[in-house]
């Protein structure tokens, strides 16, 4: 009789991890309170054109690369992947000037050299650490093994202040950190964030036409076709606990999921009040899930584009700045998305309502992005057709995020004890998964769901297998 | 605050988080075993003791806090 797992979020990592348990015999119901699976991986319409809510480019994707075999397994390489422009996948404008980035650790290497000779040696040190964190990149699977811990000491590095001492020129630091707001880069920013995240994206960059939604759509069938269920418009209200095991998942519906196990996919502080009723979860676990912090939201514009107006821009902009910007282009549509680091705080007041004031902060706002943009971008207002926006309450309505948090909560190189939440629960057979944990990104999303899947199984080797087709 | 407020306090906070009586965390007893402890525990009182203390414990200075005197001495030195 094949165990019963319930998967509360349809978001990526819950996705994966029902993809993956699903394949491996076990009974799988994914539950999503939202009408659509996908979390941050949704797309939306407005003016016949599709956005995406959180997903705009991949790294490491390619043959060989971290993510290839895994993305292969779960049947999603055939989707409609572009490479962005193998010369500046990236592409830094600060101080005036635009420094591209290529990709290739050597390609990288003698590029930024060839700006910086004098860096020659911080930018070799930097590749190191690059190629070293991708050669560990499963050494989670060995948690006692020397690549695990010396993995883990980068959590209580300065990712900030690693870049001071290793690269001295401030101008190429601020090259490196341009692109630092897909990583949500502050100084409380640990060293391995910054190694893994950007480190994947020197090896390749990848955007999906058509839109994030096409990843979830083809878990959710993948976990369909093994006989599992993803059920939407289910609002999971508490777990049972008995004998201190988890053995069901209630639902505001009334319904009530029996399982042998749970992964809770979704935002543990939205968790953390559906383990009231659990006694061997104790007070100080939840009130000290619940006091982590967040990290920042994110402003977007989400531009229609007059079609043929403005050139399709196959590399992602960064402008550094005290409003920094990230500006990506739609492969396939004319559409264009523009993305700032917006604080909850900034839009709290309107959390239970919107109001004239609201619109008109996000119209001020929204301009002032596009002014900025068109430093780099001159022909972009002309070429606007409509501009829609989504704040931070926007992204926690339809994603589930915590304050609408772009990468979850905050890790700290502080105390990366505390602000590593662990996959493991004080509940023998309740689980975490999703950006929350060690990282946010389709790559940390996928290797928590590879730690959380071996967690629960209690076994590596069918994971090993997986990794080792590339 | 005196020592004895502040092992009031410690006694206080540790007994309502982690849902045990009071009255059996004696400054000999073993913290591990009273509140316990295993892994995932360890770092809720990490948490704890920084939040209501202000006092970041180190990882290598976990071993040595093996009883409740032992962790009253310790943030007796660095408490606010």
């Amino acid at each position: 009789m094949p165990c019963k797992l319930v998967i509360i979020g349809a978001g990526l990592g819950g996705l994966e991890c029902g993809y993956l348990l699903a394949r491996r015999g076990w009974q799988v119901t994914v539950l999503e309170r939202h009408a659509v699976a996908g979390g941050c991986l949704q797309t939306f319409r407005r003016s016949n054109t599709t956005f995406d809510t959180g997903l705009h480019y991949v790294g490491g994707l390619g043959e060989g690369e971290s993510l290839h075999a895994l993305f292969d397994y779960f049947q999603l390489l055939d989707l409609p992947w572009r490479p962005l422009d193998r010369t500046g996948y990236d592409e830094i404008v600060t101080d005036g000037r635009s420094f591209l980035l290529p990709n290739g650790y050597d390609a990288w290497c003698e590029h930024l050299t060839s700006s910086f000779p004098h860096e020659q040696q911080g930018i070799n040190t930097l590749m190191n650490l690059f190629r070293q964190t991708e050669q560990y990149l499963f050494s989670f699977l060995h948690p006692d093994s020397t690549e695990h811990q010396q993995t883990m000491q980068l959590f209580g590095i300065s990712a900030s202040e690693w870049l001071e001492q290793t690269i001295h020129d401030p101008l190429l630091r601020s090259v490196l950190s341009g692109n630092g707001l897909r990583i949500g880069l502050t100084d409380s920013t640990p060293l391995y964030a910054y190694a893994q995240i950007q480190g994947s994206y020197v090896r390749s960059a990848w955007r999906l036409g058509g839109g994030g939604q096409q990843i979830a759509d083809r878990l959710v069938a993948g976990i369909r076709q093994q006989g599992g269920q993803v059920l939407t418009d289910v609002e999971v209200t508490g777990l049972e606990e008995t004998n201190g095991r988890i053995t069901a998942v209630k639902t505001a519906q009334r319904e009530r999921y029996e399982a042998d196990a749970v992964i809770a996919a979704l935002h543990p502080q939205r968790l953390m009040p559906m383990l009231h009723d659990c006694p061997s979860v104790r007070k100080v676990y939840r009130h000290r899930v619940m006091q982590m912090k967040n990290t920042t939201g994110m402003f977007s514009l989400h531009i229609a584009l007059r079609p043929g107006s403005l050139p399709y821009l196959n590399r992602t902009v960064y402008i550094t700045g005290a409003q920094p910007l990230m500006i990506h282009s739609y492969p396939d549509r004319p559409a264009l998305d523009i993305l700032t680091p917006s604080a909850w705080s900034e839009w709290e007041q309107w959390a239970d309502q919107r109001d004239e004031a609201y619109e008109a902060y996000k119209q001020r706002k929204a301009e002032e992005c596009i002014r900025i943009a068109a430093q780099r971008l001159p022909d972009l207002p002309a070429a606007i057709e409509q501009v829609y926006t989504s704040t931070p309450l926007t992204y926690a309505r339809y994603t589930g995020t915590v304050q609408g948090s772009a990468y979850g909560l905050q890790k700290d190189w502080h105390s990366p004890m505390t602000t590593l939440l662990a996959t493991r629960t004080p509940l023998p057979n309740l689980w975490l998964t999703g950006q929350n944990n060690n990282l946010h990104g389709v790559l940390g999303v996928t290797m928590t769901a590879l730690q959380t899947c071996n967690e629960l199984t209690g076994e590596s080797g069918w994971i090993e297998q997986i990794i080792q087709q590339q | 605050m005196t020592q004895q407020e502040l092992i009031t306090k410690i006694n206080t906070v540790l007994a309502e988080e982690f849902e045990v009586d009071a009255a059996v965390m004696t400054p000999e007893a073993n913290i591990k075993q009273t509140l316990a402890l295993d892994s995932l525990s360890l770092v809720d009182l990490v948490a704890l003791i920084d939040g209501e203390f202000g006092v970041k414990i180190p990882t290598a200075d976990l071993p040595q806090l093996t009883t409740f005197q032992r962790l009253y001495d310790y943030l007796g030195e660095r408490a606010l």
